[in-house]
């Protein structure tokens, strides 16, 4: 049995999937990510019956949570941190804790999870429990509309429009991504939930925030918000997928630009996860929030 | 037109006013400005330039209140203009690469000036629409002057900019800055004339002399890989290192620049400026912070400490050479002095190697080999440190060599580093062998490098000189140089053309620097 090792092994990287449609391109890109980085690389593959390591890679379909920790616990490299990142359907999976409790770092993409909602709501359970850091892809994905958003109110004149917001609306090809746009925007503008779907702001002012699934999966397709005077829209082009045009509406107006969207691949995302050197406090009260929005719908 | 859509210039300040920006990563968005090109008819602003322009834009990285004027003598209308523009950031970046959204954007805030350099009407003109330019695109009177014409016409640009009210002096509601492309004179006399000219309208902090050479990410890296490390300090002196090589070696020859390279020779196009920067980065003192100027006086105290060799030293101390017919690549290709526009008997070096020394306590004694030439053997811009031999051989049978630890900084192609040592063969016997660690930034990191002009046109709109060299720099280059191009020019070399096409460069280069490391 041989597993991936680099010369210098700086972390073990643990890689749990489940998804037969999906398993060949995750195999395809951890195998990059493995041979990028110094690291022990053990990607499970639970489509697979249950087999003795081959590589990099071993077969644990039906394998039990317990079997499975102790084993992966064995082929893992002393004296560095571990990392798991899971693509696995459910957070509730037993799997998913055991292996979660060898790693320092967990690793999600909650739009990949059967159910998108309760993966946020398990990731933020962990997230306030224990001292792992977790980092979730569908909220790395967010990084160029948070920042477009965010430039609507470099310009001061808009920034005055901030806390007369009324509503967000959000457009995504997968819900995750649309909670952690409204969480995100409520913990940065100290928004607290006050009602199915609402949030109100320091003055008591509600906002009302609506979340519309459409297009492909892990896709924004849209982030509007409206103020008293202004919408503010961010909205990807019609014709070109890779273009995102932001419109302000209104009084004070501002003409259309357009700037690109780039698509960040999963190889990517992942290091970014794994290699942010600290707990990232901001998506840490984007992910709480988002799970105090999901709790209004219960 | 109203104002568009943008980020806040250097957003990263900004994070206080805007809750939204907290932890989150933003390019540093230039201030809103407008650029004027001068010489936009020509070849560095239809491949280096306007791609570069478009790239900025496609990053995301050029303000949103952002204007583009040409002015040249090629007669063009905006609507030809655009369309030249288009096509040349077509041809550069490839066609897929253009987004029509993202050109239309650009192209709106374009437009050209057929001027002639000695009509002062026409720099007036150039006032009235940079002032068209920042009511209708709100781009705040900040203007960025970039001379990308032939050097001989940078002092009437300069004089003509002042007569039509467009100097710093007169534009008080914004900042007014000069980019002067290289090289920055062709002489020690000449540099300081033009430097002179200069001063009369602009102050240092609004010049920005640029060395392309400088904006390429592998050399920014040398000063990462210094400083950002702690291995490498400790034994980064005359105590640890026997001699540093710096190589800028092309497989091309002049091309179609052949009247303006007889005239200058690769002391001047490439030792000068781009060698003896990567020099000043790899020899300075770890500098204060990372500010523009405390940077650049550590590369000014290198330089001021480079002894310029006395005439009867240049021998000694300098080879030149100039290419013949040769092979480059599989191909013949004819020898320098019958490449276009260039003299049948022409005495430009196409090659040039120098040794110098830094009289500083750090360098003393180490000699920096520099080379630079045209229709070499292979493309290579790299440094090598060679480091002290062993003092006492306790490993290794007796035909083993034991070679000298080497680290090497790739700058291009392949940028990377890779350090040389010695290992023990596997197997009974105590052979040892040189192996290579290597580190490649493509694949280490994932991403491309951008473009040395990309970066460098951002950081001028920016106002960060770091990248740019300094006045006194420049100075001092031509003061180190200047001997050499003085005996060369006035002695005739006779064995020329002295290497082929194709070579390692002329055989008396080895003889200044028998360990010069293979193209």
């Amino acid at each position: 049995m041989t597993v991936a090792t680099a010369s210098t092994t700086t972390v073990n990287l643990i890689a749990f999937a489940e998804d037969p449609a999906t398993v060949p391109r995750l195999r395809d890109r951890f195998s990059t990510f493995a041979q990028k980085h110094s690291c022990r690389a053990i990607f499970l593959d639970a489509t697979r019956p249950a087999s003795e390591p081959e590589a990099n890679e071993m077969g644990v379909a039906g394998m039990p949570a317990e079997k499975l920790r102790s084993l992966v616990h064995d082929l893992l490299a002393g004296g560095v941190g571990s990392a798991l990142f899971w693509a696995g359907r459910d957070l509730s999976d037993p799997r998913f804790e055991a292996l979660a409790s060898l790693g320092s770092t967990v690793v999600v993409d909650s739009s990949r999870a059967g159910d998108g909602k309760a993966s946020i709501q398990k990731l933020a359970e962990i997230g306030a429990s224990t001292d792992r850091f977790v980092r979730d892809l569908s909220y790395l994905r967010l990084l160029p509309w948070q920042d477009m958003v965010a430039q609507f109110f470099d310009d001061e004149d808009l920034a005055r429009e901030l806390p007369r917001i009324a509503a967000v609306e959000v457009v995504s090809g997968s819900e995750p991504e649309a909670y952690y746009v409204a969480g995100w925007l409520a913990s940065r503008l100290r928004w607290k939930p006050c009602g199915r779907n609402e949030l109100c702001n320091d003055a008591g002012d509600v906002i009302k925030v609506t979340i519309e699934r459409r297009g492909d999966p892990r896709r924004v397709l849209s982030v509007i918000l409206r103020s008293e005077n202004c919408t503010f829209g961010a909205e990807v082009d019609a014709n070109s997928p890779e273009i995102v045009c932001l419109t302000v509406s209104g009084k004070p107006k501002r003409d259309r630009r357009c700037a690109p969207l780039h698509d960040v691949d999963l190889v990517s995302l992942v290091e970014q996860a794994m290699f942010v050197p600290h707990n990232d406090p901001v998506f840490a009260e984007a992910l709480q929030m988002a799970r105090a929005i999901l709790d209004t719908e219960r | 037109m109203a104002k568009a859509v943008a980020p806040k210039p250097d957003g990263a300040a900004h994070a206080a006013a805007n809750p939204l920006r907290e932890g989150i990563e933003s390019n540093r968005v230039p201030d809103p400005c407008t650029i004027v090109f001068f010489g936009a008819s020509g070849d560095l602003f239809k491949r280096m330039l306007i791609p570069a322009i478009y790239s900025l834009r496609a990053d995301d990285i050029l303000p949103a209140n952002f204007g583009l004027i040409g002015f040249a003598r090629t007669p063009y209308t905006d609507e030809q203009f655009r369309e030249y523009c288009k096509q040349a950031a077509e041809q550069d970046l490839g066609k897929d690469a253009i987004k029509d959204q993202l050109w239309e954007d650009l192209a709106q805030r374009i437009s050209y000036i057929t001027a002639d350099f000695d009509d002062t009407s026409h720099f007036e003109a150039l006032k009235q629409k940079l002032e068209e330019y920042e009511k209708n695109f709100g781009s705040g009177h900040n203007r960025l002057f970039y001379l990308a014409t032939p050097p001989s016409v940078f002092p009437k640009i300069i004089d003509q900019l002042k007569k039509a009210g467009l100097d710093p002096a007169s534009n008080p509601d914004g900042w007014t800055r000069i980019i002067v492309e290289k090289p920055f004179g062709t002489d020690l006399a000449s540099a300081r004339a033009l430097q002179t000219e200069v001063e009369k309208v602009f102050s240092e902090s609004q010049v920005y002399r640029i060395d392309h050479y400088l904006g390429k990410e592998t050399v920014q890296d040398i000063m990462a890989l210094r400083f950002a490390n702690t291995i490498f300090e400790p034994i980064w002196s005359r105590n640890y290192i026997q001699s540093v090589q710096i190589t800028a070696a092309e497989t091309l020859g002049v091309e179609a620049r052949g009247a303006y390279y007889d005239n200058a020779g690769a002391l001047r196009d490439m030792i000068q400026n781009h060698v003896l920067n990567l020099l000043a980065l790899v020899a300075m003192e770890p500098p204060a912070s990372s500010d523009a100027d405390a940077i650049r006086n550590e590369k000014y105290k290198v330089f001021s400490a480079i002894e310029p060799p006395a005439h009867e030293q240049v021998f000694d101390m300098s080879v030149r050479g100039q290419y013949g017919p040769g092979t480059v690549g599989g191909e013949k290709v004819q020898g320098y002095r019958s490449e276009p526009d260039v003299a049948p008997n022409s005495n430009t070096e196409t090659y040039a190697a120098v040794k110098l020394f830094i009289n500083s306590w750090r360098w003393a004694g180490v000699p920096f080999f520099l080379r630079s030439g045209k229709r070499l053997a292979r493309k290579v811009s790299e440094i090598v440190i060679t480091f002290n031999p062993i003092p006492h051989r306790l490993f290794g049978e007796k035909s083993d060599t034991i070679e000298q630890n080497i680290l090497v900084i790739k700058i291009q192609p392949d940028e990377g580093v890779s350090i040389r040592f010695n290992a023990k063969v596997p197997g009974p016997k105590n052979h040892i062998r040189g192996v290579t660690m290597d580190f490649n930034y493509g694949t280490g990191f994932g991403v491309e490098s951008a473009p040395a002009y990309e970066r460098l046109l951002a950081d001028a709109m920016r106002g960060d000189a770091t990248l740019f060299t300094r006045w006194d720099a420049v100075q001092r280059a031509w003061e180190i140089v200047m001997p050499i191009l003085d005996v060369w020019q006035s002695i005739k070399d006779r064995s020329f053309p002295n290497y082929a096409a194709g070579s390692e460069g002329p055989a008396a280069a080895n003889e200044l620097n028998p360990g010069w490391r293979t193209l």
